[in-house]
Order: structure tokens, then sequence, then C-alpha cells
């Protein structure tokens, strides 16, 4: 008996039985337990409004941006001199095919994403509820942009602000199984292992901007 | 890390001189305390969410087949592999396994407790560089010492001892100035950015593990664990079979749980859904990911008195709340879980025989109880653990000996009367106050004084007097 049988043995042994019950039984008994909808934060404010409001508790900033060709002198503006250091990008067609200037126009070669000081990114959704950044894994959105450099901007439609995290995985699987992987991000990284102080910038990034685009 | 159960009253003597220890503890009181307090402010149903998180467990426990059958499923059919392991010693195994089919040199590890349940870290060390990449983890990697707090697990160290700790392994000298936490934190980050580029491996654990999608949910605020995940070509994720839940809809449930009772953070900076390795079509990520998943007693806990310790999320709140780990730390506990939920794990791990001490260091005070996140019933299981120890006479001799006897005269109402009047009258002469020492109560009066008992009889004839006065309410 190999350790998968061993282990499953047991456990249906001390469930009082000698076969697992189907899916159906066990979804019928979930549904019979809790409600629908589950205990979460409401809020007055405006889903925007939620949203920014906790990505600043959380300590990330943002700005408005009113179409994406302005995006590029946005992040030249929010950089500063900081913008001749090393950009990255995700290869996203609402980045790539804009005009660079007046910074250079960011690589997109992963090989090189170590020495990137600043990678931009583009969200494929934000939590009201946390003032979260949805970004699954997949050709348009690599993970490594999201935690090597030392700041990360994410590029983030308006309209894709969604009130709580369970609408995010309803409109991810009905496209299908899910991407290899989805990070939540709020705010930048952080920890709080030397005597509870907390410090930013621990391994992730040290800043999270956040440029709201408008539909 | 090999530190043993027994001796429990010996280390709980040493943590209260060690004025390091005593001084740390004193920094770390309160803080998680308050924070979780503010944090569950912004959701007044609360509590609602507390029965939603102990059904979604308890449904999912009784079912723990079914959803263990779709979770191998779902994470097979997105490339990822599943392997059980019976015991610590075959979760060990598993883990090497991976690690040398894969030609590892490298490896770089997130903070996973079920990796210190089943010893890993000495088991790769031996054979791989392992470099812990939690800050926590990694200072205490370096003091080669056990964690002292599942989620804080360098919360006994001071910022000195750190200082001291990176200047000796970091830069080969010592007794150099304190320095302030943010150097202490960029060097940390520096040293460890090489390690993450290097690794060929990455382990983690798992918070939850999702059945219907076949995902692994992963939580930090420093991004180690999705650096650890993502940059090296190999992902292991060690886990508990019992951290399952049935679809992400559950998950978001639990995290909302966890986050606010762990940290007092409504979501951390982190929260990472990984669902098999990389796609085709992908730039970057792992292309192997291999769950090791863990019974090592917890089959047998599904089948006995104690099953409801199986819904733990590893929070941490209910050792942020008691009383003795605020005073004794996490060490004194003997093994990697400390605190209520170690009081009641670490016997079922390791058997009651090694840690009958443990469900003892406990006041029953219940404020385990009542910020549990799955509202685990910890005094009820810690209580009943000493019903155990008693049964299978770990209970020294002499105190069930003295439990027998006082049953017995507790069982004979009249005598009872008698004997604890004589008792009352004879202490009453013995003057006004109290005294320093009692016949029987060494212990007892090594730390306070006996307060002697006045002149107006037993408790039960005052109570009976209260009674026919109408003082009662």
């Amino acid at each position: 008996m190999d350790d998968r049988d061993r282990v499953l043995t047991r456990i249906r042994g001390s469930l009082g039985r000698t076969e697992a019950p189907s899916r159906e039984a066990a979804r019928a008994d979930l549904s019979a337990r809790i409600d629908d909808t589950p205990p979460r934060p409401q809020w007055e404010a405006t889903r925007v409004e939620r949203f920014t409001e906790r990505l600043e508790a959380a300590a990330g900033s943002w700005a408005g941006v009113a179409d994406r060709e302005a995006v590029p002198s946005m992040i030249a503006a929010w950089l500063g001199e900081a913008g001749e250091q090393p950009l990255g990008m995700a290869p996203h067609p609402l980045l790539t095919g804009l005009d660079w200037s007046p910074l250079t126009t960011p690589q997109t070669d992963l090989d090189n994403a170590r020495h990137w000081h600043t990678a931009i990114t583009v969200g494929y959704a934000g939590i009201a509820e946390t003032g979260s950044i949805v970004l699954p894994s997949g050709p348009s959105r690599p993970t490594t942009p999201n935690f090597l450099p030392d700041r990360h901007i994410v590029v983030l439609s308006i309209g894709d602000i969604v009130d709580y995290m369970e609408s995010v995985w309803d409109r991810l699987l009905a496209d299908g199984p899910l991407p290899r992987t989805v990070n939540v991000i709020t705010g930048p990284s952080r920890t709080a292992d030397v005597e509870q102080t907390l410090q930013l910038g621990a391994h992730g990034p040290r800043q999270l901007h956040v440029l709201l685009l408008q539909d | 890390m090999a530190v043993s159960e027994a001796d429990f009253r010996a280390r709980a003597r040493k943590a209260l001189d060690d004025d390091n220890l005593q001084a740390a503890l004193a920094q770390a009181k309160g803080g998680f305390v308050d924070k979780r307090a503010d944090a569950i402010l912004d959701l007044p149903a609360f509590e609602q969410l507390r029965e939603r998180g102990r059904q979604i467990k308890d449904h999912t426990l009784e079912y723990l087949d079914t959803y263990l059958d779709e979770f191998e499923q779902n994470l097979n059919s997105a490339g990822g592999q599943l392997h059980y392991a019976a015991d610590a010693e075959s979760a060990r195994e598993a883990v090497l396994r991976i690690c040398r089919e894969a030609h590892a040199r490298q490896i770089i590890k997130a903070k996973t407790m079920a990796g210190e349940e089943v010893g890993l870290n000495e088991a790769l060390e031996a054979e791989f560089e392992t470099v812990e990449s939690d800050l926590g983890e990694y200072i205490i990697q370096l003091a080669k010492e056990p964690p002292s707090h599942i989620i804080a697990p360098a919360v006994h160290k001071t910022r000195g001892e750190i200082t001291e700790l990176f200047d000796t392994h970091h830069h080969g000298r010592s007794g150099g100035p304190l320095r302030e936490t943010p150097d202490l934190v960029n060097e940390a980050r520096g040293v460890l950015r090489e390690k993450f580029l290097g690794a060929d491996i990455g382990i983690s654990g798992a918070n939850f593990l999702v059945a219907d999608t076949g995902t692994i949910t992963l939580v930090t605020n420093e991004g180690n664990a999705d650096l650890s995940t993502s940059l090296p070509r190999v992902h292991i994720a060690i886990a508990g079979v019992e951290k399952l839940v049935p679809s992400m809809q559950e998950a978001s449930s639990m995290l909302r749980l966890l986050a606010r009772s762990a940290t007092g953070q409504q979501i951390t900076a982190y929260t990472t859904f990984i669902t098999g390795a990389r796609r085709e079509d992908e730039l970057d990520g792992p292309e192997e990911l291999h769950v090791v998943l863990i019974d090592n007693g917890r089959s047998r806990m599904l089948g006995n008195d104690y099953r409801e310790m199986l819904r733990c999320i590893r929070c941490g709140a209910c050792m942020n709340h008691c009383p003795v780990y605020s005073a004794i730390g996490g060490h004194a506990y003997g093994w990697v879980y400390p605190g209520p939920m170690g009081a009641v794990l670490t016997p079922m791990f390791r058997g009651l025989d090694k840690s009958s001490d443990l469900p003892q260091a406990c006041t029953l005070n219940g404020r385990c109880q009542t910020v549990c996140p799955v509202k685990i019933r910890l005094p009820h299981l810690i209580r009943q653990l000493r019903d155990d120890a008693f049964e299978q006479q770990i209970t020294p001799a002499t105190t069930r000996w003295g439990i027998r006897g006082w049953a017995w005269l507790a069982r004979r109402p009249r005598l009872y009367t008698a004997v604890t009047g004589l008792a009352q009258r004879l202490m009453s002469r013995l003057g006004r106050g109290s005294v320093r020492r009692a016949p029987l109560a060494g212990a007892w009066t090594a730390g306070r004084d006996l307060p002697l008992p006045g002149r107006g009889g037993t408790f039960q004839q005052q109570w009976q007097a209260r009674q026919r006065s109408g003082q009662d309410g």
C-alpha cells in the first residue's frame, strides 16, 4: 500500500466509510450550512472612493489618468529623476503600443528584470473592499515584474474595479480554468519581523503606484 | 528542529528569568491584540463570519475524502503533481526525492509550519544549500532556533540580537553599534535577493487548498513566497490534508478571517493563488509544481474527540491572547506549535505522554476560544486532554491520589462539611491576614501569600447564610 492509499484509507476509516461521497452530496451539505452571500464589509462611499481609500490605507499611491496616451507622461512625472533608471514593462498591448517619450521605451525582456528599477504592468481587476490589484499570470502579464523591481506601477481601468474578491473568481472562471497564478496585491511589500516595527520594502516593491484610467 | 516536549517547567522557569526574552515579549504584547480589535471594526458581521468559517471547515472535514479526490484531479489537469505523506519521515523523503530528481543545488524557502512540523529544514540542509526567505524565519535560521510564534517566528528576538546575528553572519564582525530597523531589513533584502535568483527550487507551505480548482493559496506581507514560488524552476508546496476548502468562494471568506485574526489586516499585502505549473504561452513561472500533503496524525484526529482542532487555520490569535504564552513565549512549549493551539496539537502529533504539562499550562480563561476565527473550543479540548492524562495514568501518582481523595470526600456532603468546617476553624485561629507558607502548598505559596479565612465560616456556610438573608442577587 503506498502513502496515498494509506492516508485515504485512514481518512475514510475515521469518517466511517469505504467510499467517498459524491461531489453533489458534498455541495448539498455545504449549501445547507451557509448562506449564498458571505458577511462582508459594507461602505457608503462609491466603489472607486472605497478602492482609493483602502489603497492609501495600505500605503499605496494613485493618480487618475484621462486616457492611455497620457500614461507615459504621468509615469515620467511620478518617477522624476528615478525615470532615468532602467524601466521595464509587461508585454501588454495597452503598454507596448504607446509612444513612451519623454522616457526611454521600457524593456520587456524578462532576463533583465532583476536590473529594472521600476516595472509597469496592467491590472486585470481592482477590489474595492480591500484596495487590491488583481494580476493573473499569462502571456501579457508575467509574474516577475510584480515582485522584483523597487517600484511597481499598475495601470488599471476604473471600469475593472469590482466590489469584492468573489466577483474576480466569477469573471476569471468564466474564461476557463484559473491561470497559473493570480496575484492579489494590496500596497507595497512590508515586514514587522524586527520588533513588530512596520517596515516597507521587505522583498517585493518598496512602492506601489496605481494609475486609474478613465474608460 | 528537535526540541523535546518534556521539561516544560524548566523551560518556562528559564523563559521567565530571560531578560532579553521578556523585553521582546513586552515589545510585542498588545500589538497583535489591538490590531485585531481594530481590524474587525470594519466588519460588524465578524461573528457571523466566524460561524461561517466554522461551518466551512466542519463541512470540508466531513467530506475530506471527496475534496481530496477533487483537488488531486484538478491539480493534475493544471500540470501539478500530488504526493501523499503518511508521516513526517515520508514527507521529508518525498521532498528530498523531488529535489534530487530536479538536480537541485540551492533551495529557497517561504515560511511553512507544516515543514517545521516534519523537520524539513534539517533534512534539506544536509544535502542542499537551504535558505529561509521570510525575514523572521531567516533570523531564526541564522540563530539556529525554532520559531517561537507561528506567524512571527522571531518575535522573541530583540533588535540588539538581530544586529549581532547580521553582523556575525553577513560581515564576520561583532560588538558593533545597535542598528536601526530599516537598515536591518534592507541588508536582509540584499542578501536574500541573490538567493531568490540563484535557487533551483522554491518550497512553500499553503494557507488553503482549493478543491474545485486545484489551487494553492499563499499569504505573505513581504512578497517572499511569491519570489520563492515564481523564480525557481520547481515549486514544492507542503501542507496538511486539513487545509482544503471547497471552492474559491469559501477561500475568500476564510481569507477575510485569517488576515484579521492573524495580523489585524483586512488582507495581506500579497495574497496569491497558484494553480499548476507554467503554461505553454507563459514567459515565466516554475516548470514543475509538486504538492506534498501530509497526514502525520491528522486522519486519527478526524476520527476522535479532537476533530475540531483540524479547523485551525494557523492564525496565531489564540497565542496572542494567551496570558501564559505572553509570559513565557513560544520556545517553552518545546515544539513547533506554541500557545493554546500547541497545547492541543503537540499532544496529538507527538503523544500526550511526552507533553502532558502543556494542557496544564493554561488558566482556562477562554480568551483563545473567543478570538478563534473558526470557533475551536480550545479550553474544552485542553480540559479533555487533562482528563485523558488522568485516565491514561500520565498525571503523576501523587496528583492522581490527591484528586481521587478529594473526589471521595466531595461525594460525601456531611463528611465534606465536617472536614472543611474543621479546617476553616483551625486556620482562622492562626490569626488574621495571610501566611507566607502553608503545608502541602509550597509551590503555590512560593509566588504569593495564602490569605487566611475570616471567622465567618466556610464558603458553603457563608453561601447558605446569604441565601437565607436574600443577598444572593
